[in-house]
């Protein structure tokens, strides 16, 4: 390199040369990009946001693994699992004993022993350390089956855990889903147990599949705009407001993401800021929840209903967004289809199961055949001349050839092996009647198999009927579907301002406490104002507003209002014709 | 005592041969060794001596271009210019004190007055071979450490005049240097910004700047100006700004076309010209509001300057020449009646620059608001800062040698506190750890710096309230796990630097730690490994079944083992700003609200992770 000599061409080229992005240095904007896309991608993929397969997000999962694999049929220690647990999630106990009480909370797969916590009242569950859990039989039932799971190795190889549970039921919708992730955000709303079932049945059926939400503490939805739980929709839940008496209002029902806590909370702030007038307010819940409302005297029961679905908690507006992971990609899927995946889903899981047992039965059936044709014809006997292994197995596969034509596969050397292990005993015993009674019971097990096979969505209906008889005490409906009409919150807020006018200076408003008292208003009404050039106006009320001088009449504008009519009559210059305007 | 003494006698007094001298004491021509990491290191300074030479004969008006190629270590520089004088070629190179710009009158404000960066090059390069064709002939000389290894005879060229440098470092001063195109680039650009029509062949990209400093604000500022940048003119001085959002000042200085990073006469003088004659033509407003969030360049010449360190990066002069007008009063005047001019005639820009200027004073009155709990808070971490543990030099003890060592690691709550405080060098090295996740800071103002507790704390640990000169430590080293929550951490953590004190940013001086991602051992050695690749190395090299150890968390590293990674092989990512994407941008888009650009982005983007055990099973 040395001797190279000074190239002026070498320059030249410069400009077409390739040399490469500058890979040395990665300037902030490359830092940003990694460690956010690290982090949302994790977040995204791996906690906030549950998979399409299973219905779970990997926290959930790998305690319902964890609870599995310890399950004995006794209540564990929620401590105990937590711990197990971290075997394959890498994350804080707290995180996961989170985790935990809600998957206990929706009341569906774990059985649940101790304080929980009250979803009611928005109580906490008790320390890991005293709560105890198992699964509950439905758990066990839908959502575990070793054969069907495909596996994996845990973060730090030791273990094996699944990548997603073999899961025969809408468990998503059952639950909904909730997490927070970077850029997007998953929301999904629970539905009824019962609907699902019914849902899935008719699809199977081929018949049209529409479902709605449910909540676990009743109340009333409205779903026109569901959309399927897709983004965009919103739903409307409120609570359920029982006139008592005339100054007694009480809420048995309250509106799904509230607790009676945050309810009462709601109300207190609403009243506070004068948009409701109450006395009083107290939280009754037991079993069931039961908030009681004193009303201030004069105030009307039925306003007060719409101000409280107007201005508190009583009404929520819920803004869902379905989506799932499926193939390591965020996918928006509406409620109905997620539900027919879910159920082809189950359908695909059972005929593997079924052909699974059917594998087995055939595999019991060879052998029990293999054994007869073994002992009946005395193959045994051929083994006592031969001095090598090899030639034992020979003997026994040259003994068993004649008789062999009617099984349904071929003998292998596994099979000649196992016969070698018969014990004597057995051979002494040997019964031939018992022995054609077995194989004629596993023929018949195979032909119920093949049977379900054959009609595959008659056996998942039957499957679903079944989970239905079985599961479905206490889980009916308990959210009433209806429309709402929409309150105005101009009509129902408390009037706690007072309209004053200065006629002089041409203000109107509620802070002009010195002027001429018009009527009581709220703060949010609009004003009509009529001057003397014969203009008109409508007008939104403030503190204090300039509308200039001439105002000859004044008041408070309800829309809507068909028992005040104004008319306007006005003349076009002196002597000129009159004219007469109605409003509205 | 008598026995041990060391002699000193004749035979102890040395006579060092120039390039001796420059290879035994490279720091006193060139600044710092280094490898190439930081924008400051030795390797550029070679390359800006050569190329200073090339633009000096712009400079003098001849010829408009120069071309530069670095490639895998190797810098080949060729200009346009007159050549340097064929007989003595191997005079200007390699003997000291030789040099066309002693007549003051030939260069009269350059840099490279006494010929000394030619010769640095030359002695600290394992080849350094210098052409200059002048006139048709062509002489040619090798060196090698600054020595000949071949003087070539005259020959015939075809060749237009202007000479031609290639050298290559010498791999025994600067150890495993490697060159980073873009701090090349950016020292080219500045070139360019002060040498209008000067056209820089980089590799296979050209820089030419039109409108100079302007060009260079334009260029290197994050987000839009908040008016037109103002540039102003003048003979021996040239001077371009405007105001940013980003808090902070921000001023490149520029003498006899020489970055003085480290300002100087001149900045000073300019940051106090600029508010006295902003605050005059508005008659109110105080310097502070005047000059916070200005982005500002200033280039003077000044006839022999003199500077403050042997790397000529902090101007000292006090006079534009010898017996003329102080730097201080060139300045004032030039700036009171240009930019006094500029802005009666421009009513408008006067105009955002006012609302600017208020806005800054709002901000500054509403912090006075909460100077209280400052205060208090500032008066506590005085006392004791309770998430920090100190170390004993600090950066701000300008007569420590140690000083530019000084770190403070900041550290994510307990999964490295303890073991980093343990192995760490007491003298040198802070720890500051953070409880949990720090604040989202994007688009909050400064109040938050006092509200928020640890924000204070850090604030109060760097000691940058006030000015960014008292830092405390030369590297703020943001240490967190190498997992997607640490990964978070620092995403905060670098926004909160980047919103309210870039300049320890653009100035160089947050670092991120690296940290070992696999420790894979036999029962003889046992190796640390950055990258997949180190790891399938050590793999290789220490045959079967090694175990592998992943590590996730700085927690699971024993404190002996830490000593290895924040001792002397400390493996630190410097954060550096781009030159193309604005800072604003990047915040808004990665910290601020959610966007449908953003989810699509995220979506398109997903980082699936793979399973390193399965892998190596295949």
């Amino acid at each position: 390199m040395a001797d190279e000599e000074y190239n002026e061409e070498e320059f030249d080229d410069l400009e077409n040369d390739d040399f490469g992005e500058d890979d040395n240095v990665i300037p902030l904007s490359g830092m940003y990009r990694e460690w956010f896309l690290d982090y949302a991608s994790y977040v995204i993929l791996e906690r906030a946001v549950p998979a399409l397969a299973d219905g779970l997000k990997p926290v959930q999962r790998r305690i319902l693994h964890s609870l599995k694999e310890l399950d004995d049929g006794r209540y564990n220690k929620v401590a105990n699992i937590i711990g197990n647990t971290m075997k394959y999630h890498p994350h804080g106990d707290a995180s996961i004993g989170d985790a935990m009480v809600q998957i206990g909370q929706k009341d569906l797969l774990i059985d649940c022993q101790g304080n929980w916590g009250n979803t009611l009242t928005g109580d906490g569950a008790a320390a890991p350390r005293y709560i105890e859990a198992r699964l509950t039989k439905f758990g066990n039932h839908v959502v575990f089956n070793p054969k069907t799971t495909e596996w994996t190795k845990s973060y730090d190889g030791r273990n094996n855990e699944p990548v997603h549970l073999p899961v025969k039921f809408p468990l998503l919708l059952a639950q909904g889903a909730e997490g927070i992730a970077v850029g997007l955000a998953c929301k999904m709303l629970p539905h009824n147990f019962i609907e699902l079932i019914d849902a899935s049945i008719d699809y199977l059926r081929g018949r049209k599949v529409e479902i709605f939400p449910d909540f676990p503490h009743g109340g009333k939805a409205d779903f026109s705009h569901y959309n399927d739980g897709l983004r965009g929709g919103k739903v409307r839940v409120r609570a359920n407001i029982i006139k008592v008496d005339k100054k007694t209002l009480r809420i048995d029902e309250i509106p799904f993401s509230t607790t009676t806590d945050t309810l009462m909370d709601s109300i207190v702030k609403a009243n506070e800021k004068g948009k409701i007038k109450i006395k009083k307010i107290e939280d009754n819940t037991a079993a069931n929840a039961e908030i009681i409302i004193h009303l201030a005297p004069g105030v009307s029961p039925d306003k007060s209903i719409d101000a409280l679905y107007a201005f508190t908690k009583c009404e929520i507006s819920i803004s869902p967004n379905a989506v799932v992971i499926e193939n390591n990609k965020p996918q928006f899927i509406g409620a109905s289809k997620m539900l027919k995946l879910s159920t082809d889903r189950t359908v695909g899981l059972l005929e593997l199961e079924l052909k699974i047992k059917l594998g087995e039965l055939e595999n019991q059936w060879h052998w029990y055949s293999l054994e007869r044709i073994f002992i009946e014809k005395r193959i045994y006997r051929d083994i006592e001349e031969e001095e090598t292994w090899e030639g034992v197995l020979r003997a026994i596969d040259e003994g068993l050839k004649p008789h062999i034509k009617h099984l349904k596969r071929e003998v292998k050397e596994e099979d000649l092996i196992r016969l070698t292990e018969i014990k004597i005993k057995r051979i002494s015993k040997f019964d031939s009647f018992k022995a054609d009674d077995q194989i004629a019971k596993v023929e018949d097990q195979m032909k119920v198999i093949k049977d379900h096979l054959d009609n595959l969505i008659q056996f998942a209906v039957d499957y679903f009927r079944d989970l239905k008889d079985k599961y479905s005490e206490g889980r009916e409906r308990k959210t009433e579907i209806r429309a709402f009409d929409s309150i105005s919150a101009k009509k129902v807020i408390v009037s706690n301002k007072k309209l004053y006018v200065n006629r002089e200076e041409g203000f109107f408003g509620w802070s002009l406490r010195k002027d001429e008292f018009i009527s009581d208003c709220s703060e949010i009404d609009d004003i009509i104002i009529f001057f003397k050039t014969g203009k008109m106006m409508v007008s939104r009320i403030s503190d204090k507003k300039f509308v200039g001088k001439g105002i000859i009449h004044i008041g408070v504008w309800k829309k809507g209002d068909k028992r005040t009519i104004y008319h306007m009559v006005y003349q076009d210059g002196k002597g000129g014709p009159s004219y007469m305007k109605r409003l509205p | 005592m008598a026995e041990d003494k060391v002699e000193y006698t004749e035979d102890n007094i040395r006579s060092l041969d120039w390039k001796e001298h420059i290879r035994m004491r490279p720091g006193m021509y060139i600044g710092k060794l280094g490898d190439g990491k930081a924008a400051d290191d030795g390797i550029y300074i070679l390359i800006k001596e050569v190329v200073d030479n090339s633009i000096d004969e712009f400079v003098m008006g001849n010829g408009r271009k120069v071309r530069i190629k670095v490639n895998e270590g190797v810098v080949k520089v060729r200009d346009f210019g007159r050549g340097i004088p064929l007989g003595k070629v191997v005079d200007v190179v390699s003997k000291m004190n030789t040099g066309g710009k002693y007549d003051s009158k030939a260069f009269k404000k350059s840099v490279g007055l006494n010929g000394v960066g030619t010769k640095a090059v030359n002695a600290l390069s394992s080849l350094f071979q210098v052409e200059s064709y002048r006139d048709g002939k062509c002489k040619r000389v090798d060196f090698c450490r600054g020595e000949i290894t071949k003087e070539y005879d005259l020959e015939a060229t075809d060749r237009e005049n202007g000479t031609y440098v290639k050298f290559i470092p010498d791999a025994e001063i600067f150890k495993n240097y490697n060159f980073k195109t873009n701090f090349i680039e950016r020292m080219l650009w500045n070139y360019c910004y002060l040498n209008r029509g000067l056209t820089i062949h980089f590799n296979s990209k050209r820089l030419l700047s039109k409108n100079g400093l302007q060009d260079l604000l334009e260029n290197n500022m994050d987000g839009d100006p908040l008016y037109p940048i103002i540039h102003l003119e003048g003979e021996d001085i040239e001077v371009a700004f405007t105001h940013a959002r980003s808090y902070g000042e921000d001023y490149s200085s520029f003498v006899n076309g020489q970055h003085t990073t480290q300002g100087g006469t001149h900045q000073s003088a300019f940051r106090e010209a600029i508010a006295k004659v902003i605050k005059d033509f508005f008659g109110k407003y105080e310097p502070v509001d005047i000059r916070q969030s200005i982005v500002a360049a200033v280039s003077i010449k000044v006839m022999e300057p003199v500077f403050e360190s042997q790397t000529k990066t902090k101007l000292g002069s006090l006079e534009i020449e010898s017996g003329g007008k102080s730097v201080r009063a060139f300045i004032m005047d030039f700036l009171k009646e240009k930019l006094d001019n500029f802005l009666h005639k421009h009513p408008e820009i006067a105009g955002d620059l006012e609302k600017k200027i208020k806005q800054s004073e709002k901000e500054r009155k509403e912090l006075s608001g909460i100077r209280k709990l400052a205060k208090s808070r500032a008066k506590k971490a005085n006392l004791h800062n309770k998430k920090l543990r100190d170390c004993k030099i600090h950066f701000n003890d300008l007569k420590n040698e140690r000083r530019e060592e000084t770190s403070i690691f900041i550290t994510e709550g307990d999964s490295a506190s303890g073991s980093i405080t343990k192995s760490r060098d007491v003298a040198t090295q802070a720890v500051f750890s953070l409880r949990g996740k720090p604040l989202n800071s994007f688009g909050l103002t400064k109040k938050i710096v006092y509200e928020n507790e640890e924000f204070n704390l850090v604030q109060a640990a760097l000691n940058i309230e006030d000015d960014m000169d008292d830092l405390r430590y030369n590297k703020i080293i943001v240490a967190t796990d190498a997992d997607v929550d640490g990964m978070h951490i620092r995403l905060l953590l670098l926004t909160f630097f980047l919103q309210f004190f870039p300049d320890l940013i653009k100035k160089g001086h947050v670092y991120i730690l690296q940290t070992p991602l696999f420790r894979v051992r036999n029962k003889k050695e046992t190796r640390y490994c950055y990258s997949e690749e180190e790891r399938k190395q050590a793999m290789a090299d220490l045959g079967k079944n090694p175990e592998i150890t992943r590590f996730k968390g700085l927690g699971e590293i024993s404190p002996d083992e830490f000593k290895h990674f924040i001792g002397e092989d400390i493996r630190l990512e410097q954060v550096v700003l781009d030159k193309d994407q604005s800072i604003e941008d990047i915040l808004t888009f990665y910290m601020g609200k959610n966007t449908p650009d953003r989810q699509e982005f995220i979506i398109d983007n997903l980082k699936v992770e793979e399973k390193l055990i399965d892998e190596d099973k295949k």
